[in-house]
């Protein structure tokens, strides 16, 4: 598989703080990489480090099979386009002046182009207006058209979505989906909002305190996510013998409770159980979160904390 | 390099704070040259004139470059595939044309306004005093642009090079009273006055004469303390010039407390060579001219003689304000490269 980014056991250290541990992870070409972890994981630090921002303490990372350690490497970052933590512009100039002045520092040749940028993010109608009086959502795209000016191919966005309204996610989202789907850009998209990430990324990396717990694709998460019936059963050992000869895919969690996975209609199975002596005391229908997933992944969700700066 | 200096200059042409400080230093030019000119040729150009300016350069540089830490606009740099080293460098040299700008801006008005004046000077020497001062204005702003390299906060960062203009100015003149100062003091009691003026008469490489003009009620008392010697008649033999008999002068000599010997001196050398302000005080001099209706050839002459001898010290300190821009410039290169950008 082409990999656009690879981490290489990054660590970094503030002081006695470890903020990232022996962080490795693979970003395949044309993914929409969904880096999930709670606040104060390492996410930002990891997309610092990518961008250059930041030295690693240990490890190296390969940005399109160039090595961070290589001179070669600020020539390749020139294929990214980040936005990182929140973005950055001339709060003194308008959306077009902003992109002019992205332009100019890209060594573009021209302005052409920037018409065009503004409408894809639907900043079109901004003209002479500030960007710092610009809306949180209207920065946020502004940001966006600020990393795409370069015509990227590997779009890093840290945490886009925050602190916007329901509105402004939808078209923050129908943005990414249509540049990814589109433009072929490999996005990686950072957030703790999982329920939005579901609805893009086609590969995940779960990070927690600095260490990348999990990285998975969204077709096998969707497997681990499926949903199943939460039975309570007599004896889940006589369970087990009857559905045996089905091949039913199920998982006993105790004497009396079990997971039965795929689709069953109940009167069926009552009489499978009842064939073997099993009685259905009751059954729920359920559906594995991302979510639950992260959290059982992480384990116990009241821990806070990790290392950030 | 190419991209990211035209994103800086631009930047700079850009902003109406670049051409309110123009405004500004062009007015300061004007009233510089207003005050001190009249009918005849009169030209004393001011330090505070250059202050002023400086000041101008020093909040235009550390509002723009501070904000760039602020609005994250360094990390659109690095993330555009520059390393942070040449971010710094063209920071650097993106600063110079802006400096020479609010420069021209100043002496423009000057040199339209006082042509007359300044016609009787030779052009070589203005040209040369005017690269001097070039280089003065450019050794502040690389310490601006080197002190707002490590500084995020802009008002901080403003008061920092305001109060770094101001620490150099005082460091000047206080180097200047200690290394320019006599290594004795000749106190002598004058014809007694009622307004206790003081004048220094004469001052040479190691007497200072310091003639002190006493009321009589306190002259008892200066008799009392400093009644070392009568020496009407030695005083005669330093000046070569009779004294009125009808009054007795008491001298006192004494080392001058303010004389300074030895490493401190020699620190307080190096110090003054590398200070900005003493080349702009010689370069300023060459702009100085007084000539009208009482001016007499012996006054010209030592006009002259004094602007000889600052512009002999200008070459001194070339070398030193050379050192200064490039040590800011290799420091801050240094020192921004490893800096972590959040």
């Amino acid at each position: 598989m082409d990999y656009v980014l690879t981490t290489n056991a990054i660590s970094k250290r503030y002081g006695k703080n470890k903020a990232l541990d022996a962080l490795t992870m693979h970003i395949p070409k044309g993914a929409v990489y969904g880096f999930v972890g709670r606040n104060g994981a390492g996410k930002t630090t990891t997309i610092r480090v990518i961008c250059g921002l930041q030295e690693p303490t240990e490890g190296d990372y390969m940005l399109y099979g160039v090595s961070s350690k290589e001179a070669a490497i600020f020539d390749v970052r020139k294929r990214i386009g980040a936005v990182v933590e929140k973005p950055a512009f001339y709060g003194d100039l308008s959306a077009k002046k902003n992109l002019e002045m992205q332009y100019t520092l890209l060594g573009m040749p021209s302005f052409e182009g920037i018409d065009a940028l503004l409408k894809l993010v639907g900043l079109a109608d901004t003209g002479k207006k500030k960007a710092r009086n610009f809306s949180l959502g209207m920065k946020q795209r502004l940001g966006i058209a600020m990393a795409l000016c370069g015509k990227p191919d590997f779009l890093i966005l840290d945490e886009p979505v925050n602190g916007l309204d329901p509105q402004g996610i939808i078209e923050i989202r129908e943005l990414i989906l249509k540049l990814n789907r589109e433009k072929n850009i490999t996005v990686l998209i950072s957030s703790h909002i999982l329920d939005e990430l579901s609805r893009l990324a086609t590969h995940y990396g779960f990070i927690d305190k600095g260490h990348l717990v999990q990285e998975i694709s969204a077709a096998e998460l969707e497997k681990k996510c499926r949903k199943y019936l939460h039975a309570v059963v007599s004896d889940t050992a006589l369970l087990a013998r009857a559905l045996e000869p089905t091949g039913t895919d199920y998982e006993i969690l105790s004497e009396q409770t079990a997971n039965l996975y795929g689709e069953f209609r109940i009167s069926e199975l009552t009489k499978l159980l009842e064939a073997e002596g099993c009685e259905l005391i009751s059954v729920t229908e359920q559906e594995e979160s991302l979510e639950n997933y992260f959290i059982n992944l992480v384990g116990d969700p009241s821990q806070e904390g990790g290392a950030s700066k | 390099m190419r991209a990211l200096l035209k994103t800086n200059l631009r930047r700079y042409f850009t902003h109406p704070l670049f051409w309110l400080a123009i405004l500004f230093s062009a007015g300061a030019g004007v009233m510089d040259v207003y005050f001190s000119l009249g009918q005849e040729l009169f030209l004393m150009l001011d330090d505070f004139t250059f202050l002023l300016v400086l000041f101008a350069q020093a909040i235009l540089l550390s509002v723009i470059v501070t904000s760039q830490h602020k609005d994250g606009v360094f990390r659109n740099k690095v993330i555009a595939g520059n390393p942070k080293g040449r971010i710094f460098l063209a920071e650097l040299l993106a600063a110079l044309p802006v400096s020479a700008a609010l420069f021209a801006a100043c002496m423009l008005p000057i040199c339209v306004m006082a042509y007359r004046p300044l016609r009787e000077l030779p052009a070589a020497r203005l040209l040369a005093a005017a690269g001097v001062l070039l280089l003065i204005y450019f050794s502040f702003a690389a310490l601006t642009v080197f002190l707002c390299s490590r500084m995020r906060g802009r008002i901080p960062t403003m008061l920092l090079c305001f109060g770094a203009v101001f620490l150099l100015y005082a460091l000047s003149y206080t180097c200047n009273d200690y290394l320019h100062a006599p290594e004795m003091l000749e106190i002598v009691l004058d014809e007694p006055s009622t307004d206790g003026s003081v004048s220094v008469t004469s001052s040479g490489q190691r007497y200072s004469t310091i003639h002190v003009a006493m009321p009589p009620e306190t002259s008892a008392h200066w008799n009392a303390e400093d009644q070392l010697v009568d020496q009407g008649g030695n005083l005669l033999d330093l000046y070569g010039e009779p004294l009125d008999p009808m009054y007795k002068p008491i001298v006192r000599i004494s080392p001058n407390p303010q004389y300074v010997s030895g490493p401190v001196r020699i620190i307080l050398s190096v110090i003054d060579c590398l200070n900005p302000v003493r080349p702009l005080d010689a370069a300023t001099a060459q702009y100085c001219y007084e000539k009208n209706a009482d001016t007499t050839a012996e006054m010209l002459k030592q006009d002259q003689q004094y602007r000889d001898l600052q512009f002999e010290l200008l070459p001194q300190y070339l070398p030193w304000q050379l050192g200064v821009f490039a040590a800011l410039g290799i420091l801050g290169w240094l020192l921004f490269r490893r800096k972590e950008l959040v």
